[in-house]
């Protein structure tokens, strides 16, 4: 025997449908004959709301949830500061909200229909269901934040008052002089010009910057991740978040990627730090040579990498050094390529299980050398990319160490010269330490500033291979933190985790930038 | 002087900045505290909505996202009833017996007759001539556009209807098994077999008979979709299932006819000797059948 399986709805959504009865045809064409009439005033918002009235009287347990959840006396009836501590508290209690009742269409649904004569045209625009927008946790979290410091400016004056009435009235005490009106606004005046002068700079900051970095701090607080809770509830986990850098083998490996790229990021603070700066003296100590002449041509063909913008060359280099780019071009050309299939380093197909671990590290690419996008031979595309990065970061220190070099003064050198000293020695007991002396401050703050250098990272290698794949939380091959976080936000919305990055980002820089100041002398006379 | 006194100043403030003020006979003073204190209300009040009615219906009213709009009134479902009395009263139409019992009781309320009631004999209406149930495919079903004894009435056929949560014991001893439709069938020993992947992400192929024949691989020469229509024969009082196969990268043709409780019987479409059978053949269209699955 066969059978149908007949369910009008199954967890509130449309199955088959209700049937229409002689009832709901009656009183369905009643309604799109009163919708017919021109004085009506009947649109299909009230078709609808008549449709969502009949399918709470079919699922009443539906209407006293809405009854109960939709309106929220905080979200709609407070004001704007108790709206605010409770936004920030709470964080919005009211999820979206969808009621289907397309499964009323066929009983319900105003249809075309003749009746003594005269064809009636249905009610248009009739909805499958109702969206009701919930609490945007985002919104109200933004909002409230607002309010609240807002409301901090109001509760200082207010305890400034009670402040004030106590210690008038005991000054009062003593002294018997009553301090005028005129008097005491004169006084704050000329007491508290600073503060006044700086209160509306002051108030516009705490607006449009202190409120911002507390939003984006508070946001690693929460589960603040994914596209539903862009428009919708995240809720307070605690130190959740944090727990998670620790927490190996756990969902999307935050843990473990966070390491390596940590790792990758110092590795790549310190080793770009370094070329770079080295990379710079060298130059400077070259082109200030006695021996080189047109010193001030070398310069400026030097310093030339830095003038351009570093987007352009950062994406030139993106160009050249592609898969099919000019540089493989170039080395297929003059025969490079013969000799590196020779050695084994490209034209091998590569293997996890045949390859050795040496075979592994040479492994370049299979066709061509795969510059950026080497997807096993991670080491080597950062090896390039520090290369490349000496060539946009070294003109910088060349410039820097010049201008020291001409100021360090002449007589050292010939007294040096009178002592019989080699050039060696000029250099090791003379230039380098007065060259170290004037910039290892700006050599710290170099390595903050590569800790987080998104503009090399993420313009050439895009991060990498692997950038946005799941299975590695998102980070490629190439990714730092700082381009890590970019794409956890921007493309992925993991919000929660890019915060705790960053919190943890700015502990590790900041830390070192506060060292870096307490050791310069401008900090220590202050 | 005692201390108290200028607590007491203090506190005063605390409550209502700019009072202790007052009491110090600073009264410019006590107006700029006092002036902030009365932002802080006025900010306060003026975003709110403290003195007006709102509830859940309101804010929806309110919402432009909604597409809801504003309720009858009571007034209307007056009307409604006027209207449908005045037109049984001319044998317009016949009465509907349930209504005129639901109006009987619900009129002598003290509200009378309002939009609520009315909503909610709708809502009854529709439910009760929609029981949830397990009806006969070719008795219920629409064949071929004449209308034979349908669902769509609402009517319980009271022999052969199972109805959920009243026959569930029937129902169980029925032991149903769900049609296969939308999804592409592979050939093994006669019998169709359907893809499944299992939670170890390997390939399983069920058979459509016997949804215990599970086996991991076929020769998938013959593989061709399994759609969902169905076609009654009169004459052999069997119930088919269209299948068909790609013919091209556009377009795709009627392949065989399978036997929907067997899928070893079928019908060769592709065969022009067959096509006198394939002409007796019903489609059948139910409402019913847009998305529950007839059930073996």
């Amino acid at each position: 025997m066969i059978y149908i399986q007949y369910v009008p709805e199954v967890d509130y959504r449309k199955d088959a449908g209700y049937n229409a009865t002689e009832f709901s045809m009656y009183l369905r064409n009643y309604i799109t004959k009163r919708a017919n009439a021109a004085t009506s005033g009947l649109t299909s918002k009230n078709y609808n709301r008549f449709l969502l009235e009949v399918y709470f009287s079919v699922h009443p347990e539906l209407r006293t949830d809405f009854e109960e959840n939709y309106y929220n006396w905080f979200h709609d009836t407070a004001g704007f500061f108790v709206k605010g501590f409770w936004s920030v508290i709470t964080l919005g209690k009211t999820d979206k909200q969808y009621y289907y009742y397309n499964s009323l269409h066929d009983a319900l649904k105003s249809v075309r229909f003749v009746e003594g004569g005269i064809t009636y045209t249905p009610v248009t625009g009739v909805l499958d269901y109702t969206p009701l927008i919930g609490h945007t946790s985002q919104f109200l979290l933004i909002s409230g934040l607002i309010s609240t410091l807002l409301f901090v400016y109001f509760i200082f004056i207010w305890i400034w008052s009670a402040w004030d009435a106590y210690a008038t009235s005991i000054r009062y005490a003593a002294t018997k002089v009553r301090v005028t009106d005129k008097e005491w606004f004169l006084n704050v005046y000329a007491h508290g010009f600073e503060y006044i002068m700086i209160l509306p700079a002051l108030f516009v900051i705490t607006f449009i910057s202190i409120m911002p970095i507390v939003f984006g701090f508070l946001i690693a607080f929460t589960n603040f991740s994914g596209f539903d809770t862009d428009t919708g509830r995240f809720v307070w986990v605690g130190f959740q978040n944090f727990a998670r850098i620790f927490s190996f083998g756990e969902g999307i490996p935050f843990a473990e990627t966070f390491w390596k790229v940590l790792m990758w990021t110092v590795i790549w603070a310190i080793a770009s730090t370094t070329t770079v700066f080295f990379g710079g003296m060298f130059q400077a100590v070259v082109i200030s040579s006695e021996r080189v002449p047109f010193k001030k041509f070398w310069r400026t063909l030097l310093i030339l990498p830095w003038a351009v913008p570093a987007l352009i060359s950062q994406m030139a280099f993106s160009i050249i050094f592609s898969e099919h780019g000019v540089v493989n071009e170039i080395l297929q050309g003059i025969g490079v390529y013969d000799v590196l299939n020779n050695w084994g380093m490209l034209g091998v197909e590569y293997s996890e299980s045949a390859m050795t671990a040496w075979q592994k590290f040479i492994w370049l690419g299979q066709e061509n050398i795969q510059w950026f996008n080497n997807p096993q031979n991670e080491w080597f595309v950062r090896i390039v990319l520090i290369v490349v990065n000496i060539w946009l970061g070294a003109p910088y220190f060349m410039a820097l160490m010049t201008s020291i070099m001409t100021s360090i003064d002449k007589t050292l050198y010939e007294a040096a010269d009178i002592d019989g000293a080699t050039p060696n020695q000029k250099f090791k007991f003379i230039t380098f330490p007065l060259i170290m002396y004037s910039t290892a401050p700006i050599l710290v703050m170099t390595f903050s500033g590569n800790f987080n250098n998104f503009g090399v990272i993420y313009f050439i290698t895009q991060g990498g291979v692997g950038t946005g794949d799941i299975s590695r939380a998102y980070a490629g091959d190439t990714d730092i933190l700082i381009s890590w976080m970019y794409t956890l936000t921007v493309t992925k919305r993991v919000y929660n985790m890019a915060s705790v990055f960053s919190i943890l980002i700015f502990l590790l820089v900041g830390s070192i930038a506060a060292w870096n100041f307490s050791q310069t002398r401008a900090f220590k006379e202050d | 002087m005692s201390k108290s006194k200028h607590m007491l100043k203090g506190i005063a403030s605390a409550i209502l900045p700019g009072l202790g003020q007052a009491f110090n006979k600073q009264f410019i003073k006590a107006v700029v505290f006092f002036g902030f204190f009365a932002l802080l209300i006025g900010i306060e009040l003026g975003t709110s909505r403290y003195f007006t009615d709102y509830d859940s219906y309101i804010k929806m009213e309110q919402d432009q996202n909604s597409g809801v709009g504003e309720m009858f009134t009571d007034s209307f479902a007056k009307n409604f009833y006027l209207l449908y009395q005045n037109q049984v009263f001319l044998d317009e139409i016949d009465p509907i017996e349930a209504f005129d019992e639901f109006y009987a009781i619900e009129s002598l309320d003290a509200d009378g007759f309002t939009i609520r009631d009315l909503v909610d004999f709708t809502a009854n209406d529709i439910v009760a001539h929609s029981t949830p149930r397990y009806f006969l495919l070719v008795d219920d079903l629409i064949v071929s556009g004449t209308t034979g004894r349908t669902s769509d009435t609402g009517e319980i056929d009271e022999v052969n209807d199972l109805i959920i949560g009243e026959d569930d014991a029937a129902i169980a001893a029925k032991d149903f098994r769900e049609v296969v439709t939308g999804m592409t069938v592979y050939v093994v020993g006669g019998h169709e077999y359907y893809t499944l992947t299992s939670e170890t992400e390997d390939t399983l192929f069920i058979n459509v008979d016997d949804p215990d024949d599970i086996i991991d691989e076929v020769d998938d020469d013959q593989s061709y979709y399994r759609t969902g229509t169905f076609y009654y024969h009169p004459a052999t009082d069997k119930v088919y299932i269209e299948c068909t196969s790609a013919d091209s990268v556009l377009s795709s043709g009627v392949y065989r006819y399978t036997n929907i409780t067997d899928s070893t019987d079928f019908i060769d479409a592709t065969d022009e000797a067959n096509d006198a059978l394939v002409a007796s053949l019903k489609k059948l269209k139910s409402k019913a059948r847009r998305s529950s699955t007839p059930t073996v």
